[in-house]
């Protein structure tokens, strides 16, 4: 029995060592890779270069640089000071005295008051009111250990940041540093969006193992950003600089700093436990001279907001995007009501079901047609066919050809040209599921462009973009990397059927039609159709217009399509917004 | 019955002794000693001097212990024991240490850990009472050994030195199993030792439960519906940072371990090694630095040397034919093995923090010599037994 309960005891210490080995096989072959990037004590982050945004031509629309901060802390900062006895230097009296830094006096400083804001205030070189951390309650709990010493508005200049930072040991209570930060073309801010610091709430997340992966990984939940990496790491806030987060962002680097060597005062090169791998640069579409042209246009002082768009031909690659809004959102892929604009879907309805010869009106510019249905147009027509109609936007005829074919013929049309498309281009809220099961009155309405019909700038200048190329379902794209998303090559049947036909009546617009006016617009050789949505805001007693103008040029072989609009407006889309249309028109043909 | 002859009482020849040295057990101890001395040179050189000289003092009174005779070793049991005890409770009084505990002893310049001491005289005092009394077959031949142990385990607790104090208990159950005991008898009192450990927990130090706690997470959630100190809400982010604290000084060990992958980075490259973030890394946590600079197949080699001299206690034990010098043999095995296992494993997050040095690495004088005391005790039970047979001591 002895002999057997030894060998069990070996037998249990074999095991027990078996365990062993294999754990340590476990961590340092198996999970070795992951334990090293996942701790979070190993190492100091090395912060990687945020990826630039880049025009068409590769420079850059967006760089890195850094931004000054002061914060200040509301329960020190009114904390008591002295001039040393020794020196006279100014310092923060501490609890027990600490003797002099500078002479090394150990005799009680002369007491001096709370930091001035006044002082501070000419430090920095601003005005003492916009100290706005000296306003907040040290007491109150709400308020957070640091508060911006200055007001969000005013900038701190490098200089006065670092005067501030030279004399810092006499304000207790403030700091100084730098932050990174990014500087965008003023041309492109508005669409590159925001870069910030991590919010508290993604740290967090970062720290349970949540958030943020670097996706260039196969195994992209492999990798998680620690919470002291993300807290100093630039992540994109909104547009651009959100849509090409992942490959801006950057895989931080870890490295190991070690002590110097017995004898010696210099530190060797630190171990790099990981490599930084700095963002990638993103080049978009956009070209510079479009984009200022879209820039310029939509800057004009009227109206609640304006958009304009530019798209290449050749692939659907957006030379040019601006907006302006009083609201949040980027107006260029904002859903808005189109006007006659969206006669280019009921024109392509109408071909399509076969009654566009068939239908003819007398427009009296109000009236009632023959089946009792109301209209109202901007001008009298007298008889009008399809031709016409379209040059001259003529409301009665659209209302009866709509009666004709039917709200499901014009849903049919305006999805095939891309008007129910969301094209995610990180830009915001994007007007997508806009053409559902109208009713006959709503497809009524809908026929020229009011009532239930909404589209973005981008979807009608998409739509406009599929007829000039003859039916090819062009998808609009900002990622030159990237490129077109696929099936965009494909060719729509029935808008491939009518498109010439279609362009025609673009044509008709421009030659003799509501924007026959536009000298510019005729010497491009452009097609296109204006579009003038009535408006009605609460308290106006005037109707305000959405006023429209989207061309392609040149005719005979077409190379861009742009879109214009201005929101809440008195002007009329052919012979107001038509000017607009053609300087987007010819920085775009110059540029393509 | 116990026959003895001529011959066994007469000394063996000094010449016969040299011949006698258990090189299975000499030789894994010398090894493992090079490995510690060599890691410690990695992250502490200035100790590595005053371990070497421990070693060679431990090295040099295992030999000698060789020498004494085998009757002169079994009368000091009972000394040995008192003294160390002795010296366990002067040094509640007037010992020092870190943090409030009091684990050392100072005279002059000589400073010693009696809980060290008190493990060698343990082994040596239940070898000689089991093999006495032989009533480990029966409960009530269990209480004497168990009290022989409760006393200076109990004491070292005290001081509070929780991993050393539990190291006695294994040593016991391993030299008991071994002399007969039943496993019915062991396993009960096992059983009755889990369930105490709900009883005993609050009377834990704060930095004890705070291992225990780091361990077993789910401590936390009993002690917050059990306990009587209401706890203080806490948002999911600050009991996230608090347990990323907690676990800093194992997750910077794992990390470091991991780090060394199958090779190693290379003696005294270790990036975690040079840059100090492995707390203790030349004491409790120094199988890290080895594991960090040698990698898998260091660790490897450092497992087969463990268990080279683990097979050499047991290979010893085996051939012994005096039941003293087996119950010395497997008390060592015990002590020595499963303070390896236990420190090893706490280091790759398998077992709680407790504060037990890897025997012949860890830098201490007191555990070197320790350590070398119970290879001596093995070397002296194979070099100096008596050539007695025995009947109805340990069935076969």
């Amino acid at each position: 029995m002895y002999e057997r309960r030894l060998s069990r005891l070996v037998l249990l210490f074999g095991v027990m060592l078996l365990a062993l080995f294999a754990r340590a096989f476990h961590l340092q072959v198996v999970r070795s890779g992951e334990l090293l990037r996942r701790s979070p004590a190993t190492g100091t982050a090395v912060l990687p270069r945020r990826g630039a945004i880049l025009w068409a031509d590769g420079t850059p629309m967006v760089v890195n640089t850094a931004r000054w901060r002061a914060l200040a802390s509301p329960r020190t900062l009114r904390a008591a000071r002295g001039a040393c006895a020794g020196c006279g230097r100014v310092a923060a009296v501490t609890e027990p005295p600490r003797p002099c830094p500078e002479c090394g006096s150990a005799a009680p400083p002369s007491p001096l008051p709370p930091a001035d804001r006044g002082e501070l205030a000419a430090i920095l070189g601003v005005s003492p009111d916009d100290l706005t951390g000296f306003d907040a309650d040290p007491k109150s709990k709400s308020v957070p250990a640091q508060v911006p010493l200055l007001r969000e508005d005013v900038r701190l200049p490098a200089e006065a940041a670092m005067r501030l930072a030279a004399r810092a040991a006499e304000f207790p209570g403030i700091d100084v540093r730098p932050e990174p930060a990014r500087v965008a073309d003023p041309i492109v801010a508005n669409l590159v969006g925001l870069a910030r610091l991590p919010y508290a709430e993604e740290i967090d997340a970062a720290r349970r193992g949540e958030g943020l992966a670097d996706p260039r990984r196969a195994d992209a939940d492999l990798f998680v950003y620690r919470a002291e990496q993300l807290s100093r790491l630039l992540v994109g806030g909104s547009r651009l600089e959100r849509q090409f987060d992942e490959r801006l962002r950057g895989v931080p680097g870890r490295i190991v700093r070690l002590p110097p060597a017995r004898g010696s005062v210099s530190s060797p090169d630190p171990v790099v436990l990981e490599p930084v791998t700095d963002g990638e640069d993103v080049r978009t579409t956009l070209v510079r001279s479009v984009q200022q042209a879209c820039a310029e246009v939509v800057a004009r002082p009227a109206g609640s907001g304006a958009a304009a768009v530019a798209i290449d031909l050749a692939d659907g690659a957006i030379l040019g995007i601006a907006a302006r809004s009083d609201d949040a959102y980027f107006h260029g892929v904002s859903a808005l009501q189109p006007g006659s604009v969206y006669k280019f879907a009921a024109a392509l309805a109408a071909l399509e079901s076969g009654i566009a010869d068939d239908v003819a009106t007398s427009c009296e510019r109000r009236g009632t047609l023959p089946g009792g249905q109301r209209y109202v147009c901007h001008a009298r027509h007298d008889v009008q066919r399809l031709d016409g109609a379209f040059a001259h936007s003529c409301n009665a005829w659209f209302h009866a050809a709509s009666l004709r074919m039917g709200s499901r013929a014009l849903a049919d049309a305006a999805r095939r040209l891309g008007l129910d498309d969301e094209f995610a281009l990180g830009l915001g809220p994007s007007a997508r599921n806009v053409v559902g099961d109208w009713s006959a009155t709503e497809a009524y309405l809908a026929s020229i462009g009011q009532g239930p019909a909404l589209a973005s700038p981008l979807q009608i200048a998409t739509a406009c973009a599929r007829i000039a190329t003859g039916g090819r379902k062009i998808a609009p794209f900002l990622d030159r990397d990237a490129g077109p998303p696929r099936g965009s090559r494909d060719v729509d049947p029935v808008v491939a059927r009518h498109a010439r036909r279609v362009a025609e009546l673009a044509a008709g617009v421009v030659d003799h039609g509501t924007a026959s006016s536009v000298e510019a617009l005729r010497a491009l050789r452009a097609a296109g159709k204006s579009g003038t949505a009535e408006i009605r805001s609460r308290g106006e007693s005037r109707n305000n217009n959405n006023a429209w103008f989207v061309a392609w040029a040149p005719r005979e072989a077409p190379r861009v399509v742009v879109c214009v609009v201005h929101e809440q407006v008195e002007l009329h889309g052919g012979a107001d917004v038509g000017p607009d249309a053609a300087h987007v028109l010819e920085a775009a043909l110059r540029a393509r | 019955m116990r026959a003895e002859s001529a011959s066994t009482r007469a000394e063996i020849p000094l010449g016969d002794f040299v011949r006698r040295i258990d090189l299975r057990i000499l030789v894994p101890a010398v090894l493992l000693t090079c490995a510690g001395l060599l890691a410690l040179a990695s992250t502490r050189p200035s100790l590595v001097a005053q371990q070497a000289g421990a070693a060679a003092a431990g090295l040099c009174i295992a030999l000698a212990l060789a020498l004494v005779p085998f009757r002169a070793v079994q009368a000091a049991a009972w000394p040995a024991w008192l003294l160390s005890t002795a010296l366990l409770v002067v040094v509640l009084f007037f010992g020092h240490g870190a943090k409030g505990a009091h684990r050392w002893l100072k005279f002059g310049d000589v400073q010693f850990q009696p809980s060290e001491i008190a493990k060698v005289a343990h082994v040596l005092l239940l070898a000689r009472w089991i093999r006495t009394d032989r009533r480990q077959k029966t409960l009530k031949g269990l209480f004497i050994p168990f009290a022989l142990t409760a006393v200076p385990a109990g004491l070292v607790l005290v001081e509070p030195d929780l991993g050393s104090a539990l190291l006695f208990v294994p040593a016991l159950f391993a030299m008991l199993w071994a002399a007969g005991s039943r496993s019915s008898h062991l396993a009960g009192v096992v059983v009755l030792a889990m369930l105490s450990v709900p009883l005993c927990y609050p009377y834990l130090n704060e930095y004890q439960k705070k291992r225990v706690r780091t361990f077993v997470p789910a401590v936390e959630t009993l002690e917050a519906r059990f306990g009587s100190a209401p706890q203080q809400p806490e948002s999911p982010a600050e009991r996230s940072r608090r347990l990323n604290d907690q676990r800093y000084h194992v997750e910077n060990s794992k990390v470091a371990i991991a780090g060394g992958g199958l090779t190693g980075a290379g003696w005294g490259e270790g990036p975690m090694n040079l840059s100090d973030r492995v707390p203790e890394d030349w004491t409790d946590f120094i199988f890290v630095v080895h594991a960090e600079e040698w990698g898998l197949l260091g660790v490897g080699v450092l497992l087969l040397l463990e268990a080279a001299l683990v097979a050499g206690f047991a290979v010893a034990a085996h051939e012994s034919k005096d039941p003293a010098t087996r119950l010395l043999c497997v008390g060592s095995l015990a002590m020595l093995g499963v303070q390896a296992v236990v420190n090893i494993a706490m280091t790759m997050d398998m077992a709680p923090v407790v504060g037990v040095p890897l025997p012949f690495l860890s830098y201490g004088r007191s555990a070197m010599l320790s350590s070398w005391l119970l290879v001596g005790l093995a070397l002296h039970a194979r070099a100096r037994e008596p050539h007695v047979f025995t009947t109805g001591d340990f069935d076969r």
